[in-house]
């Protein structure tokens, strides 16, 4: 950290870099004459000229190519993708093949909700909030847990992410999905490892459960800090669910639900148009996602502000409970201490993440069990001309709907993407801002504060990816102070 | 980072250690341009059939490095580098110590030096001869396919520079 003090008197601060959240973004925090917050914007950088990208390739690269743009949820761009695909040919892949992707896709979910958990989020709770900064890593958090427990969490996501090889073809880019179907099936010689992972992933789900209560819920400052007013907004929240309006990663019908917890509407992929517009603002690239029927009013919340939210805390308010049986206890608990369905807690969304870690892990195991899990038809050949298809799941940070047009030889002239960081940014601008405003006060700022700034869009995960792979390994996080004449007071790259 | 000498990796592995493939790990972004560079020197090097190399290319950083990293005694990586205090196409040669010592200032990202820090602290076996070949490029911006002019020319050095880390420089093998 440098301490400058320049001619003008103000003091500026500069500190070096590196953090990074799988990522990037810049907020702007401006002061008024009194040092409180006037208004903290959040901008995140916009993925150009992917719609160029794709126009006039075949359609069947859209699951490869799209896979690539976010080298950190390529499962779900992938999955999206080909169910878009199954759309725009018109067909209903064999049940085995559903079952086949929901497996992969619930290993992913696992795989990938742990590694926010434990190591991304993990240095805001494990760890602490108001920990050294030197200790708020992932380091920190093995010294926390204990290394045992580290070897266990990096022993676990191996296995996961080994089984979405056998089964997947390739971690990173997969290479699964096709129009109807998927290219390879799972022979019963593979079941049994697939099932001893997806039972130690229940075990490790509910492990890290116990964890969450013992560190986080069993301190006070804490949960004060979780329910408190600065981390609260009453929003509508938008998740897939099943045919019984419970969560569904893989597939079903989008449900919102109104900031009382009511539902609002319940809709199908192909209509997504009609219930979700995007705002533009002059200081952000990113189009904020609102919907349609409610309109935009703002950054505000309230039934009468469009603005919602999407990811784990947003799909457990959109549901009616959990699947599966350990994790519609632990979702019952949740709702419950936290004063019931919805909940308005941005910071709740940790937790929420570890209800859905324990839904996947036993829907896999659940799946691993299903006798048509190794059957041989697996895919259904399109006959039918392409048009136009959507295809949603619920990625690990939230709703993500791909939406492809092409001419009648299948090549691409349109592609729509709404990822899910994009449906959340007008409530996490609205965090940023209204964190900042409760916080700072006075020019007072600390780098406790800061961080917990920081916080309120970690919770979401949010994903600005466009997995560009520069050292030291990403683009920063960009903090900047501003006082009331504009001048730079302070900037905080990590 | 400012640009390093030029440290040829010492070899053999530890005593007791079996004789083991040398890792060149390129890191990169087929669809955004310059990103991809580590990729296309992988390509390059690939061609060569250097015997006892192994050599890999992966989009991803973070802990996914583990996967790759682990179990190994000797490994390069080459990925991009986006310092913006050299002019691009030039080649950084980086050692682990130059990120050792910041896991404190990345609390939420997982990089290099997160990466060491948690292989010493569990224990595992990590390579201990580890380089980085960094190469310097422009901020990508949107996606597309292929390098740049200017990045492309530098490639061959680069394919030199990686070659020149190789424990036993072999001369490449025809075919």
């Amino acid at each position: 950290m440098n301490n400058q003090t320049p001619q003008n008197g103000n003091r500026r601060i500069t500190i070096d870099p590196i953090t990074r959240l799988e990522g990037h973004g810049k907020i702007d925090i401006f002061l008024n004459e009194r040092g409180d917050v006037d208004h903290a914007y959040y901008q995140i950088p916009e993925l150009r000229g992917f719609e160029t990208f794709s126009r006039g390739r075949p359609a069947e690269e859209m699951p490869q190519i799209t896979s690539r743009i976010c080298g950190v949820c390529p499962t779900a761009h992938h999955m999206a993708g080909t169910k878009a695909l199954d759309s725009l040919y018109h067909v209903d892949p064999p049940p085995t093949a559903k079952k086949i992707r929901e497996l992969i896709y619930s290993t992913f979910m696992l795989e990938d909700h742990a590694l926010h958990v434990y190591i991304l989020g993990g240095p805001d709770f494990i760890v602490g909030p108001d920990a050294p900064k030197e200790t708020r890593n992932v380091v920190g958090v093995i010294n926390t847990v204990g290394p045992d427990v580290g070897r266990k969490v990096i022993s676990m996501r191996k296995r996961l992410r080994d089984i979405i090889s056998l089964l997947g073809g390739k971690v990173i880019h997969p290479v699964f999905g096709l129009p109807g179907g998927v290219a390879k099936g799972i022979s019963r010689d593979e079941v049994g490892r697939i099932r001893d992972a997806a039972d130690d992933g229940v075990e490790f789900a509910l492990f890290t459960l116990e964890v969450f209560k013992k560190i986080v819920l069993g301190n006070k400052a804490y949960v004060d800090m979780i329910t408190s007013e600065a981390y609260t907004h009453r929003t509508y929240y938008m998740g897939m669910v099943d045919d019984r309006n419970r969560v569904n990663f893989y597939d079903g019908r989008i449900r919102v639900v109104d900031p009382s917890g009511k539902e609002f509407a319940l809709f199908n992929a192909a209509s997504y148009a009609d219930h979700i517009a995007e705002h533009v603002e002059p200081w952000s690239y990113v189009k904020f996602c609102y919907l349609k029927q409610v309109g935009w009013k703002g950054f505000t919340d309230g039934p009468a502000s469009g603005v919602y939210a999407v990811a784990p805390l947003a799909r457990l308010n959109a549901a009616e409970g959990m699947a599966t049986p350990k994790a519609q206890e632990a979702y019952e608990e949740y709702m419950k201490t936290l004063g019931g369905k919805p909940v308005h807690f941005t910071l709740a969304n940790h937790w929420a993440r570890i209800v859905e870690m324990i839904y996947a892990a036993e829907r896999m195991a659940e799946l691993a069990r299903d006798p048509e899990i190794t059957g041989e038809t697996i895919r259904v050949i399109p006959t039918a001309r392409p048009t136009s298809g959507v295809g949603v799941v619920e990625a690990p940070r939230g709703t993500l709907f791909h939406h492809y047009e092409t001419d009648p030889n299948g090549i691409m002239q349109n592609a729509n993407l709404i990822v899910a960081t994009q449906n959340n940014s007008a409530r996490i601008a609205m965090g940023i801002d209204k964190t900042a405003k409760e916080l700072i006060h006075a020019g007072a700022v600390n780098e406790s504060l800061l961080n917990r700034i920081e916080m309120t869009f970690r919770a979401y995960d949010p994903c600005n990816a466009c997995a560009t792979h520069s050292l030291p390994g990403a683009m920063p996080l960009r903090i900047r102070l501003f006082d009331h004449s504009r001048c730079l007071l302070r900037e905080i790259v990590r | 980072m400012p640009p390093q000498g030029n440290r040829p990796l010492s070899s053999p592995a530890a005593p007791g250690s079996p004789p083991d493939s040398v890792l060149v790990l390129g890191l990169g972004n087929d669809v955004m341009g310059d990103d991809a560079v580590a990729l296309h020197v992988c390509r390059a090097l690939r061609r060569e059939h250097l015997p006892g190399v192994d050599i890999v290319e992966s989009p991803v950083a973070g802990l996914a490095l583990l996967d790759f990293l682990e179990g190994r005694d000797t490994a390069i990586i080459i990925d991009s580098i986006t310092s913006g205090k050299a002019p691009p196409g030039t080649v950084h040669f980086l050692q682990p110590d130059d990120f050792r010592g910041k896991p404190g200032i990345s609390p939420h990202f997982v990089g290099l030096a997160d990466i060491l820090a948690l292989a010493d602290r569990l224990g595992l076996r990590f390579p201990h001869n580890l380089s980085i070949v960094a190469v310097e490029i422009e901020q990508p911006g949107g996606l597309h396919e292929g390098l740049s002019g200017r990045i492309g020319e530098r490639l061959p050095r680069v394919v030199d520079a990686v070659r020149s880390l190789l424990p036993h420089p072999s001369s490449p093998v025809p075919g």
